[in-house]
């Protein structure tokens, strides 16, 4: 792997004996839009808070655009936006106050233009000279989006950038976040909406108990894992018989006298299902669970 | 970064609400003072120099604009301080609990700096409230009642200073008022830095203060050996800046002690909140 935006090395933190973060390594690469998955208590915002320079680690070392983030604190938040849990401003403030104070703490001039560029991009044109105390959650968001990116960083980071948007929101977003990456950014996006990082995240890390316990490209990493597919079908026992009479490996039950639930390879699915129509069996409905779900459940353990 | 990190500390500061009840109150306090010495203020001396005028003949304006400026000042120097902590308070607390810290501190600025402007953009609204007292209890009465000797009586003796020995005498009890109305902000934005309950340190630097100031008015002997730790000791030698002559020994140590509780206070901000995880 080429050397990472962000190289995290043996890195720990413990509070009152109980590790929220367990001597993790991670390396995340330049111009990616990395998930960041856990159950609640994994230590992704204990991770990413470290990572912003609000924690101290007990151990281990942060590297940001290949320095130190101990020695180069300064330099290095300034390529960097986030939002952290939740977006929080300054209430008694505008919408375009906060972010032109915020954009001044990052060493920009406030700049109109770029201000009714962003705002528009978030789809807060209309609300920007309102008072933030009179903003939905869903409009805090995305003024947090903005805040994330009114400075231009090179690095992002959004911990929970869905919660409160509407499903047109999240789609935006969505759009939001593969354009930051067309524009060369890099994104670590966390989130417990597993399809939501299955659907955009090229790569991921999977933490559990302050650990990491699997890193790399999402492809990869969920290509080599088997399907939950489920059939619908007029004789699930019948069906259930042929499939093991081919493949006696393969893990089969019948769940309803209609379903039948298999575990295998994406590429046996259309095999399989050959092999039961031209046994006659009528097949209705064929389709797998996501993958990154199975995945992500089977690690953790929950 | 140090001056944008100022800058915006006071754009927050004016657009609060709360920080326009420290002005409401010294002007409401001031014209009540004024309104009821111009009107009643005759009689209220006469009462005063009663007993003193058996040994003592008093000619000219008693009642005059050094005089009242001299009744409000003792009488705002309780409140004045209580005005400080409402907005110093929490000025790290109160973002802390808002979440607003955790923006700030994840922009390009050193813990340090934000400490310094906090405190900074504190002593500038101090400065406003003192100008602002200084405009109306001095600049006001004069205009209300002209000048004259201001006669000020103190436990065991009676102070007479000549009108044209007054003035100066008022800026430097101003500037000692502005010293030791900073101790109370870098007091109070020290409680600030080690909670993240925004009310918690308003009502703490409130409490400690007025402890402070009742022991200090004790004459006990088990509190005169308290009184020189007390920082509120040296919060009113502002007062010695009215004994004829000024005794500039007590002035220098005491803005001396006044200056080194303030770097004190910062010191102890800045080593706690460099070392604090913010998890608000």
């Amino acid at each position: 792997m080429d050397s990472g935006m962000v190289e995290i090395s043996q890195l720990s933190k413990t509070y009152q004996d109980v590790p929220a973060v367990d001597h993790l390594d991670l390396i995340i690469p330049q111009n990616c839009i990395y998930g960041f998955l856990g159950p609640n208590g994994a230590g992704k915002s204990t991770t990413l808070r470290m990572l912003l320079s609000l924690i101290s680690p007990d151990q281990g070392t942060i590297k940001v655009f290949g320095k130190d983030l101990k020695n180069h604190r300064k330099e290095i938040l300034s390529g960097i936006g986030s939002i952290i849990e939740k977006p929080d401003f300054y209430l008694y403030l505008s919408g375009i106050d906060n972010l032109n104070l915020l954009s001044r703490l990052s060493g920009m001039r406030p700049d109109p233009k770029r201000m009714a560029d962003v705002l528009e991009l978030v789809g807060l044109s209309n609300r920007g000279n309102h008072k933030v105390a009179t903003y939905s959650h869903g409009m805090k968001q995305r003024l947090g989006i903005a805040q994330a990116i009114i400075h231009n960083p090179r690095l992002i980071i959004l911990d929970e950038p869905t919660t409160g948007l509407d499903p047109n929101g999240i789609l935006e977003l969505r759009q939001l976040i593969l354009n930051l990456k067309l524009d060369g950014k890099t994104v670590i996006l966390s989130s417990h909406i597993l399809s939501e990082i299955e659907l955009i995240a090229d790569h991921l890390v999977i933490m559990n108990k302050g650990k990491a316990m699997v890193q790399g490209n999402v492809h990869t990493l969920l290509n080599d894992q088997e399907l939950v597919v489920l059939m619908e079908t007029d004789n699930p026992e019948l069906a259930k018989e042929k499939i093991h009479l081919y493949w006696p490996s393969i893990f089969i039950q019948t769940i309803s006298t209609t379903e039948l639930q298999c575990q295998a390879p994406k590429e046996l699915i259309s095999e399989i299902n050959k092999v039961l129509v031209e046994s006659g069996i009528k097949i209705y409905s064929v389709y797998y669970k996501r993958k990154l779900e199975d995945y992500f459940f089977k690690l953790t353990g929950n | 970064m140090m001056y944008a990190l100022i800058r915006t500390e006071l754009y927050k500061i004016a657009k609060r609400p709360r920080s326009y009840i420290g002005f409401v109150a010294i002007l409401l306090i001031v014209f009540i003072i004024e309104f009821a010495l111009f009107i009643d203020g005759a009689s209220y001396i006469e009462f005063i120099f009663q007993q003193l005028e058996s040994f003592l003949s008093i000619e000219g304006k008693v009642l005059n604009g050094y005089l009242v400026c001299f009744i409000i000042l003792q009488t705002l120097i309780i409140q004045m301080p209580l005005l400080v902590a409402l907005v110093t308070g929490d000025v790290i607390s109160g973002e802390a609990a808002n979440g607003t810290l955790r923006l700030l501190l994840t922009r390009p600025v050193s813990r340090t700096e934000v400490v310094m402007a906090k405190y900074i953009a504190g002593s500038f609204y101090v400065l406003l409230l003192l100008l602002l007292l200084g405009a109306l209890a001095l600049g006001g009465s004069l205009l209300l009642f002209g000048e004259g000797d201001l006669i000020i009586l103190k436990s065991e003796t009676i102070i007479v200073l000549k009108s044209n020995d007054v003035l100066w005498r008022f800026y430097a009890a101003f500037g000692i008022a502005f010293l030791s109305l900073s101790v109370v902000s870098s007091f109070s934005l020290m409680l600030s830095c080690f909670t993240d309950n925004s009310i918690g340190p308003i009502i703490l630097t409130m409490a400690v203060i007025v402890i402070f100031t009742i022991i200090g008015s004790f004459d006990l002997p088990l509190f005169d050996h308290i009184k020189p730790f007390l920082f509120t000791s040296y919060m009113i030698v502002w007062r010695n800046m009215f004994d004829q002559p000024v005794d500039w020994g007590i002035m220098q140590t005491s803005i001396l002690i006044l200056i080194l509780h303030i770097i004190l206070f910062l010191g102890v901000s800045i080593y706690y909140f460099n070392r604090k995880d913010i998890h608000t």
